[in-house]
Order: structure tokens, then sequence, then C-alpha cells
């Protein structure tokens, strides 16, 4: 880490440099200025270093104008650059240029660091009050520091202004000038009426509706994420009702379809996983709860001013009931879910940098601005200044992100316990009682097991007469084993196990050389006990190979209750004999104990001796009763476990940290360099009221969940109906949907993204009648089909002439082809996560990601694991959750053909349509071709498509039909809405 | 056979394809598994395309050593380190550490090899017999303390957010040599300590994310995913698929998206046929297997490595990036641990370096051998050595770089960078030059501003240079 080796040459540096200057002062050499006025030191001994050694970067010859610094003239180092004031006159110690030279924290120059002599010389020059005879020479367009814009001119900026509110303009055009009369929505036609002004003023007209078979798969793929069936199709052809559009979209709207697909794009937005990624990829069990919040809060079409509240601050908003508390903990998981450097050993950076990364998904998420640039230095671009940023990032500071350690170095984060039914809480106490009881009967049975052989191992130790013994003190193990006495007996003097942590991470070897070739019995010896492993993996390398054997360490063992044998197996004597006890995937204790070869011939004389010894005494009489009852009460350990309750349910959620504070800028974003405290508060260019103060009681949290969801707030709600707009009509009326900033495009139609914006907050902030709007416009039901005529005039389509063709998502594709054949499979809206351990994949070689059953459920219920998004979903674009993603690429790569080619799930779709026409008898054989069409793509086949797929399907078996079908599902057709 | 299947298509549908709208494509970069080019023209036309002066070496073979190679048992000699061994070390270490401030001297013999004269250990005998190619750089330091953070500077240049891989931007720079096979492919890559974001694109178009073979460390079956054989089956679904959607193109078209849909199938068939062909080490000479070690135990699979990564440089791809999994990080046990990593990977590389040269590639391929960080002169228990990103040692081999040199030195005991300081950044800088490109001109727009590989920093390390 470079701030670790900071602290070392810090301290190698000043001791070296103090005793320069304490040299210097016994001779008298140094303090030249005794003798120099201050200009003759500067040009002896300043102004020579700057020209050589700092004017190719922080000068007017430079190409680029370095961190904005101009070291050029007095006033170049008097403002400084993105770091603040470079020299602070008489205060060498707060001057960022000398702490760089002494390469501390910066390094400059970078080429190497100057002689002490002339660093010495630049302490004085500051110290004696840093005399620059040098005035400002006339700054060039080139060299003046990038910088954003003020806040005053960021407010006249078009995002920051507050909504304006104007009439749609009289229109001309004889096709859609009855919308003014039209008895659809108010917002319906308001839509309507902007965009034909904008096409009239262009001299372009609209297209025409598109026609019912396009449009009806249209709604169906943008309302629900899937493609309807060949039934939903004809009724809804056959329906012909006035108003069969708005009662389609009504009853899409109501199902709850609609809110998984919706739900999967704001996830996107909230860069959701159910793991961490980044370098230690920790499973978040809990994050499944606030991705079932965010389906139920489409579902329920939860107002999204509230839905900002509760995901920024649900913990700190009041509760009517149970319910409601708990969903609004859960909705904070927004703030919880992103990748996190766990492993930075640095923690006071780790935490910064967790904050930062809260900050820019919030500022990208709600208010399209990217803050992330003001970290460092005042945005270059837009309104936002250092400040700013600090100012709320001290309100995140306030919010308990991070806590305790998953290990040595490795950060955890902290679980907010939900309330809890009493009947469930009363149940676990119950649960925890029983085991409890059983566990100390259990302990109770093993002492007088012990006591009554009168020493530890004895009835076992006949055990260890035979064959080779070896014990754990002569394994080598891989990873953290912990020894143990605590369950006996064991062989030798003691035992180790796993301590059920870092699975997959540790492992033990036995090795021997035997003394014969022969077959030898393997046994090991591992103390049982209901806490132990099921299915330990254990490698066994004999002469034909290795085999995999897998051992129950909760079943008492066979031999003496000591040994259990886990096959025979030639060994040869000339190469080692290993034993390998592996934990990966297993769940509680690994115990590692002994290992015993024992060559088969002498077994079952000494078996049988055992039996001879055993009838002869009474104590393993005693013995074997007091063993049965083991058994019985560990079997009854066993049944309890199954009985057990879920678990108390835990949340990531946000909490307060004990205690509040503001925030210290950190220079360059360097948290260790501290600059001034600035007061908590929001973005000053998007507010409409001057600021009023956090009180110190409070995180401010809460002020900030309100600050963003307010009417008033010039973003938040342009935002967000642009996004919607976005999904259903292909790009953004703002192109860039994530920036609002001054990079970002601006508005095609800013009166109609004000009129959304507007209507939108005047109903509730509802997103169902804002997409109900929408769809219902003539703008969105127009056809794609490409016009030469307009296309001429627009290209891009960005006057909206015509619908945009969109291409079916990674889920639509999928999901729809899953309820296309075999249906979707009802969610349990479980954590899919649950059968992962604390990593998701070990940082080792042979940490494999363990495999995690896919269902087929929505694409919604799968696991998104950072790092392991399924081949899949990934090469038809899913949302890196990485980052926040308001616009999904839309990629055409050969990889995509490959999959369509190769992939048995696509194979497998194929064959299932396939199969449900050739096995349907009502179907002609001659009507195959057009009901695979129908089926697929919402429409009968053409006379020339029936030809081509008849030659396809050659013979016209199931595997003939499979392949028309497959060809079908890889068609540009089916992969995209037209 | 890629010729026989090659030539079922006409060679007007190969040109046509070729000459597809989308400029993504034809940079062949599509492989990838996990995703693709934008299709967007921005995206595309950003790519760089030519370098920016002329280039001392077209493509990059990066051997990861992952987990830290210690420098002072391999090729950093200290003397002085053998003098102190169990003296307390006589500065401050690092903070963050768990090894002890005592020193501990390299278990391992060092003897000087070539005309260079340059030290080398006991572990490297075969990479010894070339250390007359090697620019040897025993300045380098970097950030992380920790394995996801240095792993992610190594690859990124940035140790906590997710930023593009080296070999992405490469990839986007210089695109590929060879337009049917994707210009950046990670051999064995971890899945840990940052997994995919260490061979990701980021926010760079997805095409310029690498193509992965096996994972961790391992080979696999050595099979990019999704790739089957081409048969005149497939190629006749394939042509199904196009007239389908040829009609479709036709009835609402153009639209440039449908046409580079369709053009991919041809696209992608022909990439199974050349990509079959190369992955397929069956075609090499037993003697060659032999020199790289495959069929030893211990050399067997990154012999495998090496020689797949000289046979996809040599069919152009831009950058290969080969990994020993996180095999490296001895905390303990670096007596056995090192003695069984080196002797894995040194007859395969210096069998790599030697192919390389008699091929008439290591002119212009640059071989990069590096770990995240090295490993402290103090020791951690009794036989292990803890993380150092303080300083440690990177060697380059082949185009453009000064061949049986050293560069740079740690102090006394081998701690701390100390002469000729070289940042991770200033390699980035530096690999990037000799591919001909200007690091500080290499950008992409992303959320509103350039980003660059080498963020704001970044020397050309010149020295090194021939």
């Amino acid at each position: 880490m470079v701030a670790a080796s900071q602290l070392s040459w810090k301290s190698r540096e000043s001791a070296w440099l103090s005793l320069v200057v304490a040299m210097a002062l016994t001779l008298g050499i140094v303090p030249a200025q005794a003798e120099q006025t201050p200009a003759e030191f500067f040009e002896a001994r300043i102004r020579p270093v700057l020209i050589k050694e700092c004017y190719s970067c922080h000068s007017s010859q430079a190409p680029v104008l370095k961190g904005a610094l101009n070291l050029e003239h007095r006033a170049g180092w008097q403002t400084g650059g993105d770091s603040g004031p470079a020299i602070v006159p008489g205060n060498p110690e707060d001057s960022l240029l000398l702490s760089a030279m002494k390469f501390d924290g910066l390094e400059m120059p970078p080429a190497g660091r100057l002689s002490n002599e002339t660093i010495a010389d630049f302490e004085s020059w500051i110290k004696a009050g840093a005399f620059d005879p040098r005035s400002e020479p006339a700054t060039t367009a080139k060299n003046a520091p990038l910088s954003g814009m003020s806040i005053e001119a960021g407010r006249q900026f078009w995002s920051f202004q507050p909504l304006i509110q104007a009439s749609p303009p009289a229109l001309q055009n004889p096709v859609w000038a009855a919308v003014a009369n039209d008895e659809s929505s108010t917002l319906s036609r308001s839509i309507d009426q902007w965009v034909l002004a904008r096409l009239e003023a262009s001299q372009l007209t609209p297209s025409a509706p598109a026609d019912v078979r396009t449009l009806v798969r249209r709604i169906y793929i943008d309302l629900t994420g899937l493609a309807p069936s060949a039934q939903e199709v004809e009724e809804f052809c056959k329906d012909q009702r006035p108003d069969r559009i708005e009662r389609l979209v009504d009853e899409l709207l109501d199902r709850p379809e609609y809110a998984e697909h919706w739900a999967r794009r704001w996830l996107d937005i909230a860069r959701y996983a159910d793991s961490n990624g980044s370098d230690f990829n920790a499973t978040f069990r809990e994050a499944w709860r606030y991705r079932n919040y965010v389906i139920e809060a489409y579902r329920n079409d939860l107002p999204y001013d509230e839905f900002i509240k509760e995901q920024l601050a649900g913990d700190l908003l009041p509760s009517t009931s149970e319910d409601e508390r708990i969903r609004k903990l859960v909705a904070t998981g927004f703030l919880m879910l992103g990748p996190k450097m766990l492993s930075e050993r640095d923690k006071l950076k780790l935490q910064m940098d967790v904050v930062d990364e809260q900050l820019d998904t919030m500022g990208k998420a709600f208010l399209g601005m990217t803050m992330g640039c003001a970290r460092c230095h005042d945005h270059k671009f837009d309104p936002v200044p250092t400040a700013d940023y600090y100012a709320m990032a001290g309100i995140l500071k306030n919010t308990l992100s991070l806590q305790g350690e998953i290990q040595k170095y490795v950060s955890d984060w902290p679980e907010v316990p939900l309330p809890i039914p009493a009947e469930h809480r009363i149940a676990l106490e119950q649960f925890e009682q029983a085991k409890k009881s059983l566990q100390s009967q259990l302990a109770s049975i093993k002492k007088q097991l012990n006591s009554s052989t009168g020493s530890t191992n004895e009835g076992s130790d006949r055990q260890l007469e035979l064959g080779i013994v070896v014990d754990d003190t002569a394994a080598e193990f891989v990873g953290e084993w912990k020894q143990s006495t605590h369950s006996k007996p064991y062989v030798g003097a003691g035992y180790r196990h796993d301590d059920n942590a870092a699975k997959g991470e540790k492992s033990a070897t036995f090795m021997t050389t035997l003394p014969a070739d022969d077959e030898y019995e393997v046994r090991v010896s591992f103390t049982p006990a209901a806490a132990r492993a099921q299915a330990v993996p254990i490698s066994v390398t004999h002469a034909a190979g290795v085999t995999m054997v897998k051992v129950n360490q909760q079943k008492s063992a066979q031999f003496g209750g000591l040994f259990e044998s886990i096959g025979r197996f030639r060994f040869k004597a000339d190469i080692p004999a290993v034993v390998k006890f592996e934990t990966d995937g297993t769940k509680g204790h690994v115990i590692v104990d002994a290992v015993q070869w024992i060559p088969v011939r002498d077994i079952e004389a000494h078996q049988a001796m055992l039996a001879k010894v055993a009838s002869q005494s009474q104590a393993n009489t005693e013995r074997d009763k007091l063993q049965n009852e083991m058994k019985a009460m560990e079997g009854k350990m066993a049944e309890l476990l199954k009985t057990a309750p879920p678990p108390a349910p835990k949340a990531m959620a946000a909490q307060n940290t004990p205690s509040f504070a503001d925030c210290a800028i950190c220079i360059r974003g360097e948290p260790h360099q501290l600059g001034k405290v600035v007061p908590r508060g929001f973005l000053q260019v998007a507010s409409w009221e001057p600021a009023q103060p956090i009180p110190a009681d409070v995180s401010g949290r809460k002020e900030l969940a309100n600050w963003v969801a307010h009417p008033q707030n010039p973003l938040t709600a342009r935002v967000y109906v642009n996004r919607i707009w976005k999904s259903l009509l292909g790009s953004g009326i703002v192109r860039t949907t994530d920036n609002f900033g001054v990079l970002g495009e601006r508005p095609t139609h800013p009166e109609l993204l004000d009129a959304l914006a507007s209507s939108f907050i005047q109903q509730g902030w509802s997103t169902k009648k804002l997409i109900r709007a929408i769809v219902l416009s003539k703008t969105y039901q127009q056809s794609s089909t490409y016009r030469p005529d307009a296309a001429a005039i627009d290209p891009e389509n960005k006057l909206l002439w015509r619908a945009n063709r969109q291409r079916l998502s990674a889920e639509s594709t999928r999901d729809s082809l899953i309820a296309l054949t075999t249906g979707l499979e009802t969610p349990d809206r479980d954590s899919p996560v649950k059968s992962l351990g604390k990593l998701v994949a070990e940082n080792n070689p042979k940490g494999g990601a363990k495999a995690i059953q896919e269902s087929r459920t929505r694409t919604i219920y799968q696991p998104v694991v950072r790092g392991e998004i399924s081949p899949l979903l990934a090469v038809f674009d899913f949302a890196d959750p990485d980052f926040v993603v308001g616009d999904r690429s839309v990629s055409t790569v050969p990889a995509q053909a490959l999959v369509m080619l190769n992939s048995p799930f696509v194979k497998e779709a194929a064959q299932q349509i396939a199969r449900q026409v050739v096995e349907d008898v009502s179907i002609p054989s001659d009507g195959r071709a057009s009901a695979i069409y129908l089926r697929l793509l919402g429409r009968p086949a053409q006379e020339e498509e029936i030809q081509l797929a008849n030659k396809l399907a050659g013979p016209g078996d199931l595997a003939g039909w499979s392949r028309v079908a497959h060809a079908l599902i890889a068609s540009t057709e089916f992969r995209w809405r037209d | 056979m890629y010729d026989q299947i090659a030539a079922r298509f006409s060679r007007r549908t190969v040109l046509s394809s070729l000459a597809g709208s989308l400029a993504g494509l034809t940079l062949g970069t599509g492989l990838s598994r996990w995703a693709g080019a934008n299709s967007e023209v921005q995206n595309a036309a950003s790519v760089v395309g030519e370098p920016h002066f002329p280039p001392r070496a077209k493509r990059v073979i990066f051997l990861f050593m992952h987990g830290g190679v210690s420098q002072v048992d391999t090729f950093d000699y200290k003397p002085e380190l053998s003098k102190l061994d169990g003296k307390t070390l006589p500065f401050q270490a690092a903070a963050n550490i768990d090894a002890k401030p005592v020193l501990m001297q390299s278990p391992w013999k060092f003897s000087q090899y070539g005309e260079s004269g340059a030290w080398c250990s006991e572990l490297f005998p075969h990479i010894a017999q070339q250390i007359d190619r090697l620019c040897i750089i025993k300045s380098m330091h970097s950030r992380g303390q920790s394995h996801g953070q240095a792993v992610s500077m190594l690859h990124t240049g940035s140790d906590n957010l997710v930023r593009p891989s080296v070999g992405a931007w490469v990839s986007y720079g210089l695109g590929c040599e060879n337009e049917n096979l994707p210009a950046f492919v990670s051999i064995g890559p971890s899945a840990g300590h940052g997994g995919p974001r260490n061979y990701g694109a980021a926010f760079l178009p997805a095409i310029h994310q690498a193509t992965t073979i096996g994972r961790q460390g391992r080979l696999g079956n050595g099979q990019i995913d999704f790739l089957s054989q081409a048969t005149p089956e497939q190629l006749e679904l394939v042509r199904a698929i196009q007239t389908i959607s040829q009609k479709h193109l036709d009835r609402v078209g153009p639209d440039a998206q449908l046409q580079g849909a369709i053009e991919t199938y041809d696209l992608s068939y022909r990439m199974q046929a050349a990509a079959q062909v190369v992955l397929d080490l069956s075609h090499e000479t037993e003697a060659t297997k032999v020199a790289y070690g495959i069929g030893e135990k211990a050399t067997d699979e990154f012999g495998r490595q090496c020689l797949l990564a000289r046979r996809l440089v040599e069919s152009g791809i831009r950058y290969v990036e080969l990994s020993t999994g996180n095999v490296w990080d001895q905390h303990g046990g670096l007596r056995a641990g090192h003695a069984k990593n080196a002797m894995a990977v040194d007859q395969p590389i210096a069998a790599l370096l030697n192919d390389l040269d008699q091929r008439g590639l290591l002119d212009e391929t640059l071989v990069v051998w590096a770990g995240e960080f090295g490993r402290t002169p103090i020791v951690q228990g009794n036989d292990g050595r803890d993380h150092n990103p303080q300083g440690f040692t990177v060697w380059l081999a082949g185009g453009g770089v000064r061949s049986g040199f050293a560069y740079g030195e740690t102090d006394e005991v081998g701690y701390f960078a100390a002469k000729d300081r070289v940042h991770m950044h200033d390699l980035h800088a530096t690999m990037l030059h000799l591919l001909g490109i200007d690091h500080e001109r290499l950008t992409y727009k992303y959320a509103g501003r350039d980003f660059r590989l080498t963020d704001v920093h970044g020397r050309v390390v010149k020295e090194i240079l021939v």
C-alpha cells in the first residue's frame, strides 16, 4: 500500500532531513537568506528548479496542465490545482508542494526525488514567506484550468431549472389532429401533441399504427417481459371492442409478471447482486429481501417518492405495522448492495470507498448525476464542487455499512435483525432449549462412556494394534486447523478440526510408505458427533490411481467407536500411500485424527480376537449399552435439527452509526490528507431553497431522502420518467439516461419531458399510470417499419416518426422461451444463494463457484453472483451488477450467434416447441409449420415460409420440426420486437 | 481442416460479412463469451485501430504469477540479507502485515548467468539459461497490501474501482490481427481476487473483454464456451436462420442491427472452424511438446498453457494472459511452495521464449512476467514471507525491451524499491508504449470524462527500451 510505505519512508526521510538541517545550522552553511535578499534567493535557488523540474507539466509549456496546477507564476500556486493551494507562505508543513517534493503522499517530480539540499531550499523559502516576483502571465485558453460551472451558472442549465409546464402547440396534421379531442387520457394526448409538433416542424409525418399482431407482441414484451402465447394473440385478435388495447394494458399491468419485469429494470439501476464480487466474493445471503421488496413495490405501484425515501432512509421512517416496518428496513438494502473491497487493509480508505460507491450510485440512480468526480476535485464539467460531495458523503458516513471482520483484514457488513412474529420467536426459543438439553444429555453419556472404560482411549486402543497408523501430528495441513481434545476417543494426544470455516481452503494430507505390495483396508478416525460434517471428501491415492470417497462424521465409527473403513485398495511399496481430507462443500466441522492402513489378510484374525476379548469384558457390555444410548440420542438430535424453525430473519439494511459528524474534505480523495470540514448538506445546484443546516443529533439520511424525493427537486422526476420512456420507446428523451449533466445529451423534447414529469408528480408518482399513458399514446403504437423519406430527414429517429425496434433483453429471451415451452415455475422467492458458503468461490486454485441448480423460474429469481453471471445472460448484455445500468448496451456479436446455434437451452426449447406441435393431433401435418410460427412469433406462416419450413423439416419427424423451431428462435424476428 | 470449411462459404459471403456495417465486428474480436461489441457507432468508431507511433511489439503474453513471487528468492540477489539473517529489520516495516520484523535469508543459492551476468536463484534453472533475453525490473512498487487490490492494480491500474483490464485497453486500441479470433484471451483466470474484473472491459464496449479458456490456473478442456464443431448440418441451420431473418429484414428494414445479427451467423461459423484449429495442440510436434515439459507431471499444466499461448499469438491474438492460479502466496511453507511453483513454470517459460525466438516471433512479442506484488524479506512464521507491494521484481522480454538488462534497485535487504522506482502505472505506460500506444492518448469517454489505463499517472520507462 502506498500509504503504508509512506509511513516508513516518511520516518526515515524526516530523520535524515532533521540531521541535515542540524548539521547545516551548526556549520552555519545553509541560511543563505542571511546574505541574500529574498529576490536573490528566489532567482538562485527556486526559479531554476521550478523551470527545470516542474514546468514541463505545470506551466503553459505543458501539453496538458497536470493536476490543474500552474507553477509559472505566483497566482498559479496561490490558487493551486485540484488539491488546493500548493504553497502556504510561512508554513512549510501545510504546503502541498513541499510534501510532494518529499514524496509524502504525492511524489513530485515523478522522475525521482530531488536532492535534500533542494528540498531544504524550498522549505526555507516557504518559511520566509515564499517571495515570488513572477506576476501572472496572460492565460492561454489551452492552459486555463478546466473547471466546472459555477453553481449560479449551473442553475441556468436546463436540468437544474424547475419543471416548466407549457401547453402543446396547435397541430396541423390531419392524421393526428384528432388527438386534441381524443377520449384518451390527457397525458397520452399531450405526448402525441408534443411529438407531433416536433415532427411537423421538421416536415415529418408520423407512421401508421403497427399492425395488430405486431402491437400485441410489443405490448406483452414491454409490459411483462414475456412474448405472448399463440392463444393470447388469438384472443386479442378476436376481441373487437374499441377499447381492447386499454383493457389489455390494464390487465397486463395487474399481472405479477409486470412487476417482475419492471423490478428487474430497477435492479439494474440498484446494481443488485447476491454476492459482493470484488476481491472477496462474499455471499449476500439476505440481498433477496431487497429484490422481493422491489418486486412488491412495482406490483403495488408504490409511489416513486415513497420508493426513494424507503430505499434511502426506510429505517428512519415511521411505520404503522410490523410488516411495514420490515418492508422499510429491507428497502435500505439499496445502500448496502454495492461491491466493496472488503480485504482493503486501510480501513479508513475502505470506509470512504464505500461512501463513494453509495453516493455515486445514489447520484446516478435518482439524480442522473455523476458525483464520483467531485471526490478528488471540483467536477470538471458539472456544477458539483468538492464541498457538495463531502456534504453528502458526510451524511452517508453516518451509516453503518461495515462492521467487524470476516477474517483477519477482511471487513464484514452488519445485518439488521428484523421484527419477528411472537410465534416464530417462541418456536426458536423452544428449539434452542430442546437442542441444549439434548446436547447436555449427549455430553453426559459421552462422559460416562469415557469413564466406563477407566481410561480415555483404552477400549479403542485395541484398534491401533493393526497395520500402520499415521496420527494427525504427522500429517501435512493446509489452512488453519484447530487442535482439540474435546470429543473422545481419539488417536494420540488429540485431533484437529477445520473450525467449520474457510471451506475449500483447507486440507490435510496423510502419507506413508507401506511395507509391501498388497491390498489394504484404509480406515480413518474422526471422533463422531452431531455437529460434524456429513460428507467429508477424502481422496485415496493407491496403485490404480486416485479414488474419492465421502465419510459421514456424524455417524459413530464402526471399529471401536474410533475408526471407520473407507474401502480396500491395492498399494505399492515404492509409491507413497496418500490419504487427503478436503473440506470443500462440507457443512459442519471436519475432523482429522488419524489414518490406518491394514493388510486385508490381518483383519479377520484380529476381529475374531476382538470379539473374544469383548465377550469376556463386562466393561465392554456396559460400553455397548452406553453406545446404543448415545446412538439413539444422536438420532433424536438429527430429528430435532430437521424440524428446526427457520433462523431469525435478518436483512442487509442500513442503520445509523452511534454518533454523527460532518466530514472533512479528503484532498485528492486521499482519506489521510484532510482538508476543511464541511457541514452536511445536499447538491446546491439542485436545491430550490437555501440549505437548512442538518441538526447535530441526526444522521441526515432522512433529510437527504426527503430532498431527493421532493417534488421541487428538478432532477428526480425528470430522470425517472425518462427511464420509463426509454424502456418503452427504445431511447430516452434524454438519451444519456444516467447523465443529466453538462456532458449528457440535451432532451429531444424538453417540454414533453417536463409534461411527463409534472403529470407523474400530480398523479401521485404512479409508475403504472405513467406506463399506461405512454403505451396508450399513438406515438408508442406506431409501426416501427423503416421509411426512406423520413429517415432522410431524421436518420436516428430522434423525433419519433416511427417506433423503435428493440431487441429482447437477456431475461426476456430466456423467460419467454421457458414460458412458451415448459412454462415458468412458481418461484419460492427465498434466498437463491442460501446453499453457498461465506464465499461464493474460494480464492484458491481449486475454489470453483458452487454450482447452483438453475430452476425454470423467471430470471429475476436466479442468483446474481458477481463475477459468475451465467454466460447465457451475459452474452445478451445482462446488466453488469458492478455498475448502475440505466441503459443496457445492445450488442450484436458472434458469441450470441454461437449461443443461439449451440446452447443446449435453445436446442431444448426448440425441441419442446416441435413436440407440442407434432403431438397435437388437432394440427394436420401440413399445418405444423404455421403452428410453430404462431407459437414463437404470434403470427401464422406465409406460403413461402411454409415451403421453406417443410424443406428444413426433412422427413417431418421430431428432429426435423425441432430444426424449424430452432431456426425461428435464432431468427431476428424472434429476438427482436418490432 | 479450417481451409476445407472455409471453402464451403462462397467468397462473396465471406467478403460481404467482413465488410459488415458494424465496425466492431470487422475487428473480429467478438468471441468473448460474456458479451460483445456495442453496436453503437460511437463506440466502435472510437477504437484507435492504428498505433500512435511505430510499435516495437505487436502483441503481449502476460505470465501472471498469482499470489506474489518473492523477489529476494528469485531475481533480486541481496548478499546483505544473508549477512543479516535472523537480525531485526533496521527500519520500520510496512503497516498491516503479519511478518515479524526479523530478516530471513533466501534458502536458495544465487549465481550469475549469461553474458549479462545477471543474478538468478536456483529456483529457475531453465530461465537462467535465457537470462540474456530478460529485462529485469527490480524496483517495482504498487498499491494494495492485499491480493484483491494488488491483483486489480496489476490488471487494471486501479486498486479499488472497476476499470478495464490492460488487455481490454489493448484490444480497444489495436483490435485483433485475425478477424476470426478475439483480441484478448485469458487462460485459467482466477475466479477470486476480483475474478472477471481482472480481465473485464468495465465500461469499454464488452467486445474487449477477454475470452476465457479454463479457470483457476487450469486449462481445463482448453475450449471456449458454446463452441462446437462446424458441420454441414449446422451450415444448413445457419442458412435457414439467415433466410428467415432476411425476410424479416426485407419487410421492416433496412436495419443495421438486424443486418449485423444475420452476419454474425457467418462469422461465428467461421470462428468455430478457426478457433478449433488454433486450440488444438495435437498439431504440434512431439519434440515441441517435450521442450515445453508437456507430459511431465510437474510441468504439464503450465507447459500446455505456454504452448497454447504461442499458438494464439502466432494466429494474431493481441493479448494473451496465462495464470498459475493463486499458488505463490507462501505465508508459510516457502521452501516447499516456491520450489514447487517454480518447477511448474520454469521449463515451460524458458521453452516459450526459445520457441518464440526460433519462429521469429520474440522480436514482436512482449513477454511480461509478474506477480501482483513481491514478498517481504522479513519472516512470517518460520518459513514464510508476507505480501510486499513496496518493492518487487518483474521481468520483460521480447519486442522493444533491452535484453540482458537489469533496471532499478531495492534497498540493501530487498524490501522497498529504492533506486529508479517503477510504479505499476509506469509499467503499464511502458507496455502500451511498446505497442505503439501513447498511454495519455488512449482514452475512453465514460460517465462524463475521459478515462485512461494509467489514470493521471504513468511514466514510460525509457531506460529499458532498446
